[in-house]
């Protein structure tokens, strides 16, 4: 669920608060001087992951690696990607796909629509569902690079929901590296547990583009700002004060992404689907050692026209009193250790279930694969739980949270983060995608 | 009571009353002991708890004077405070950072309100009211209790204290403590069966739990320190809470367990040695005796054969001894009467035979002094008296002749040779003259040794027996059975035994008593000198002679003679 997927244009959700940049979506630009950047990314990258990102970070890294058909600006603006024109059919039903004459995979391999067929089949478990089985299932190769894909309805949010990360092209690698091949400007050529080189791939690519040497790590990311960086990106304030306090650099912050969220049991008198409920207490930076703020406006789940498929909730009374969040997300035990202590304190009888009256509340951390069968079971006093803030398709990121929560829930929003862009030294320009990643802007080609 | 359950009686009174004795006052005494001991350590154990306490108040008192030193002295978290305190994350984590170089599990800083600017333990805490806890741990004396705090994953309790610092206008209050968990008493009671255990007040969330141990089963002191729960937003209270010093009784019971185990052990192997004992002394003692007793049975005047011999140098010994000289002068004493009985005997058999011989020699004078008066009155009619006292003079030497015929049977010569006994008795059984309402049968034990006997001697006693035998049945008959059988002499030599039973009238005592004297007969033509004779070739040819009977129900014989033929 927290890796909700998919995809409603931003412009019909909460507007994206645009960074200061002259060229849309464009955070920041420098003259190309030098033909190599070192990219550091709070967060892991996992190749394995390859090319559905589950981290910001393995989105910095993977947006750069692979294409999908087409692209959605931060603006929630369409614009072509593998595909340079697309044409709906059928009422909607039948999307119609044509591809771009020069697309090759990175080993130079000519990009076909059989090939973005067969990519879809990929790995299936790593797709976004249930958009990509329908997907995958429903798309008939009409040529060489003609593709056409059916729905069982018609979709609004196509075809902007094709630029959804987890409908990007690839191949497995030949030489059984991790990495599959993709048809973006970079190719990875070198690799190791915290470091990925990725070079442009042609020779336009090389002349717009510099060399990206990322280096990620899950523990301290002032190690980092140590290790010397151009580009860094980060949630953690302290991370990046350190970094700013390093001199010749600058902080640019990027778009609230990211909703943590307080999940709990639906109480009987809730609307249906994901009831919503508000709370105005503080969750400040501080307190979630992320750049925070209170969330404000509309959310994509709610108002969205599919209901939730409803199971009956779990009696309450025999419901642990544990508040639970994924170990390893330092905000999430921020918010879920504040919630605790603001439950101790009564001031947040109207989000918990039966109105506070349970046990008292603990803070508990899992790992990934713990909280995930804690979440679905329910059985707990509430979740912490983070969401996208922009998603390409409402109704597929409500059945991922169905999918990943099968009981009724309540949702509560607590605080919205983002992370922050630490420029010390920039070869081209910077984008942000439609989710809020930082991606290297390419001439012709920028989101 | 038998001798050998008195000897049992015996050795057991003497083995379990002192072991038992002995065991009880040791029981006592190690119970006593023990239990004084685990008073001791129990009483010490509570001095170290106070003294544990104390010193650990006065570790927290030093950090927390330290720490609101360094606080005073800090100018960034001066301008955090100045600034509302919980927002700067650099006042939001000072607890924590000071918390953790402190040593402390507990710190917290609160502002004149009460409002909570940083917490140690609970960082996420900020901002929330709990004026309750410095006021209350201000009033407790020595301004230490045992806190009732809160972590975001669980409570816990916390031995704390309360300090203050002034920053310019803003006067602070600083909780920090340590924390009291399982670990902490069981640092203080050293595991083993010591134990020390926290209560708290009942409607209180105890953190520590306190098993439940019977009274009986435990030695228990305690400790009592303030207590302080409070929650945000809370009143608050102030209770007791009370350091249980447990010392566990059953290592005490254990030992008991395993003194009463091994003394049990020490009587049972007593009575099982004293059993032993008992049944070897019985095998020494009361066996011996009652063989003796046994051998004394057997004894009486037609048996004297059972010897009294012992190697034993013990009263056993020599009481086998006596007997054995007793029977040896019974045995002369038999010997003696049996002489005077012989020499009675033969003073009757001389008077008979004086009487038998003068009745023959009677009618041998008188035709003397007839024939004399006839020749000396009518010589010629000497040679006519003569003839005509012939007969008279011929029927006196018959007479003579056949008297002393009957005296020689009286005592034949023995001729001792090797002898088939069951042959020998299938031949007399076999010649026996036997009316036809009389059955005699032969009851004949096979592979029986040779006995070293005479012949007719012992044909002689069995044709006496088997005649004696037949002639005892009435009209109506009946049956004489001869048997054999290999029996024991009573010095464990063998011997062969022959018996002669009927199923006739049988003997009275008295009768039974005159049935072996000479002469003494209760049948008509009898010469009353048949037993009398095989008694004394019985006893000529070594042998013993029984007799069992009952009037009515007939009697047997029973004649054992040595076994084994010896050279022919």
């Amino acid at each position: 669920m927290c890796c909700a997927v998919a995809a409603q244009a931003c412009g019909t959700a909460r507007p994206v608060e645009r960074p200061v940049a002259e060229d849309g979506c464009i955070v920041v630009a420098e003259p190309v001087v030098s033909d190599t950047i070192a990219l550091a990314l709070d967060g892991v990258v996992d190749p394995a992951h390859a090319p559905v990102p589950a981290t910001l970070a393995e989105r910095s890294v993977f947006g750069h690696v692979y294409e999908p058909l087409i692209r959605v600006d931060c603006q929630g603006r369409v614009r072509p990607g593998l595909a340079t024109t697309w044409q709906r059919e059928d009422g909607g039903r039948r999307w119609v796909f044509v591809l771009r004459a020069d697309a090759a995979f990175a080993d130079g391999i000519p990009l076909t629509a059989s090939a973005v067929a067969a990519s879809w089949r990929l790995d299936e478990q790593h797709r976004p569902r249930p958009w990509a089985d329908s997907v995958g299932g429903s798309v008939v190769v009409l040529g060489e690079r003609e593709l056409s894909v059916r729905l069982d309805r018609p979709h609004a949010s196509v075809p902007a929901v094709f630029a959804h990360p987890g409908l990007a092209v690839a191949r497995p690698s030949p030489d059984g590296s991790p990495w599959p091949v993709g048809t973006g400007a970079y190719t990875v050529t070198e690799v190791s547990h915290d470091r990925v080189v990725a070079v442009p791939r042609g020779a336009m690519e090389r002349d717009a583009l510099p060399t990206l040497v990322v280096t990620a790590t899950g523990d301290d990311a002032r190690d980092l700002v140590d290790a010397g960086f151009d580009l860094l990106v980060t949630r953690d304030p302290a991370v990046s004060a350190y970094a700013l306090a390093a001199g010749s650099a600058r902080s640019v912050p990027l778009p609230w992404n990211v909703v943590y969220v307080l999940a709990v049991p639906a109480e009987p008198g809730d609307p249906g689907g994901l009831a919503t409920i508000r709370v105005r207490e503080d969750f400040t930076a501080a307190a979630v050692g992320a750049a925070a703020r209170t969330p404000d406006g509309t959310f994509w789940w709610e108002g969205a026209d599919c209901v939730p498929p409803t199971v009956a909730a779990s009696s309450g009374s025999d419901r642990a009193g544990r508040i639970v969040y994924r170990r390893g997300d330092r905000t999430a035990r921020g918010v879920a250790q504040r919630l605790v202590a603001l439950a101790a304190s009564g001031r947040l009888r109207a989000a918990l279930p039966s109105g506070g009256a349970g046990p008292r509340p603990a803070a508990t951390g899992l790992d990934a694969a713990r909280y995930d069968v804690a979440l679905r079971d329910g059985a707990d006093l509430g979740y912490v739980v983070a969401l996208d803030r922009t998603v390409l398709d409402p109704c597929v990121a409500i059945r991922s949270i169905t999918e990943a929560a099968p009981w009724p829930a309540r949702l509560v929003p607590l605080v919205e983060t983002r992370a922050q862009l630490v420029v010390r030294r920039l070869s081209g320009a910077v984008a942000v995608d439609w989710d809020g990643a930082p991606l290297l802007a390419i001439s012709g080609r920028e989101p | 009571m038998s001798f050998r359950t008195r000897i049992l009686l015996g050795l057991l009174a003497v083995v379990i009353v002192p072991l038992g004795a002995l065991g009880i006052a040791v029981r006592t005494r190690v119970s006593s002991a023990l239990a004084s001991q685990y008073e001791q350590r129990v009483t010490a154990l509570v001095a170290v708890i106070r003294h544990d306490i104390e010193r650990q108040d006065r570790g927290i008192a030093e950090r927390l004077a330290a720490m609101t030193s360094a606080l005073s002295a800090d100018n960034r978290f001066r301008q955090g405070v100045r600034a509302g305190g919980s927002a700067d994350p650099y006042v939001l984590d000072y607890a924590a950072d000071a918390m953790r170089q402190g040593g402390l599990d507990m710190l917290q800083i609160q502002n004149r309100d009460g409002r909570i600017i940083s917490s140690g333990h609970f960082r996420n805490e900020y901002d929330l009211l709990e004026p309750a806890l410095p006021r209350m741990l201000a009033k407790v004396p020595g301004r230490v209790a045992l806190v009732s705090a809160r972590r975001p994953e669980a409570p816990f309790l916390a031995l704390s204290r309360l300090d203050s610092v002034r920053i310019g206008e803003w006067v602070l209050t600083v909780v920090g403590g340590v924390e009291v968990d399982r670990s902490f008493l069981d640092e203080l009671g050293s595991g083993g069966e010591v134990t020390v255990t926290l209560a708290l007040p009942v409607d209180s969330t105890s953190v520590v739990s306190v098993p439940d141990l019977p009274a009986d089963s435990a030695i228990v002191r305690r400790y009592t320190v303030p207590y302080i729960r409070t929650a945000i937003g809370d009143a608050g209270e102030v209770g007791t809470a009370r350091f249980e010093v447990t010392h566990s009784l059953a290592p005490l019971m254990a030992l008991r367990r395993a003194l009463d185990l091994w003394f049990a052990v020490a009587i049972g192997g007593a009575v099982l040695f004293a059993a032993l004992i008992a049944a070897d002394l019985a095998r020494r003692i009361s066996r011996p005796l009652s063989d003796l007793a046994e051998q004394s049975a057997r004894l009486d005047l037609e048996r004297l054969d059972v010897r009294f011999a012992s190697e034993r140098q013990d009263e056993v010994g020599a009481l086998a001894r006596v007997l054995g000289a007793m029977t040896n002068r019974l045995r002369a004493s038999v010997r003696t009467l049996r002489d005077v009985e012989r020499r009675a005997a033969l003073g009757d058999l001389a008077r008979q035979v004086n009487h038998d011989i003068k009745n023959g020699l009677i009618p041998i004078r008188n035709v003397f002094r007839h024939l004399s008066e006839v020749a000396r009155k009518d010589p010629d009619g000497l040679a006519a008296v003569l003839q005509e006292r012939e007969g008279t003079v011929r029927s006196a030497v018959e007479y003579l002749e056949k008297l002393a015929a009957t005296y020689a049977a009286l005592y034949p010569r023995l001729e001792p040779s090797r002898l088939d006994v069951n042959s020998l008795v299938s031949r007399v059984a076999a010649a026996a003259v036997v009316p036809d309402r009389v059955g005699v049968e032969l009851e004949l034990t096979d592979g029986l040794p040779p006995v070293r006997s005479d012949e007719l001697a012992l044909r002689r006693i069995l044709d006496n027996l088997v005649t004696n035998a037949v002639d005892s049945l009435s009209g109506d008959g009946g049956r004489v059975t001869v048997g054999t059988g290999l029996v024991s002499s009573g010095q464990g030599a063998a011997a062969v035994r022959i018996t002669v039973a009927d199923t006739g009238q049988g003997m009275t005592a008295q009768e039974l008593e005159r049935a072996f004297a000479d002469f003494h007969t209760t049948k008509e033509g009898g010469t009353g000198l048949g037993l009398s004779i095989v008694r004394r070739l019985v006893n000529d040819l070594g042998g013993t002679l029984r007799v069992e009977t009952e009037p009515g129900a007939g009697t047997r014989f029973a004649i054992d003679l040595p076994a084994g033929g010896g050279s022919a």
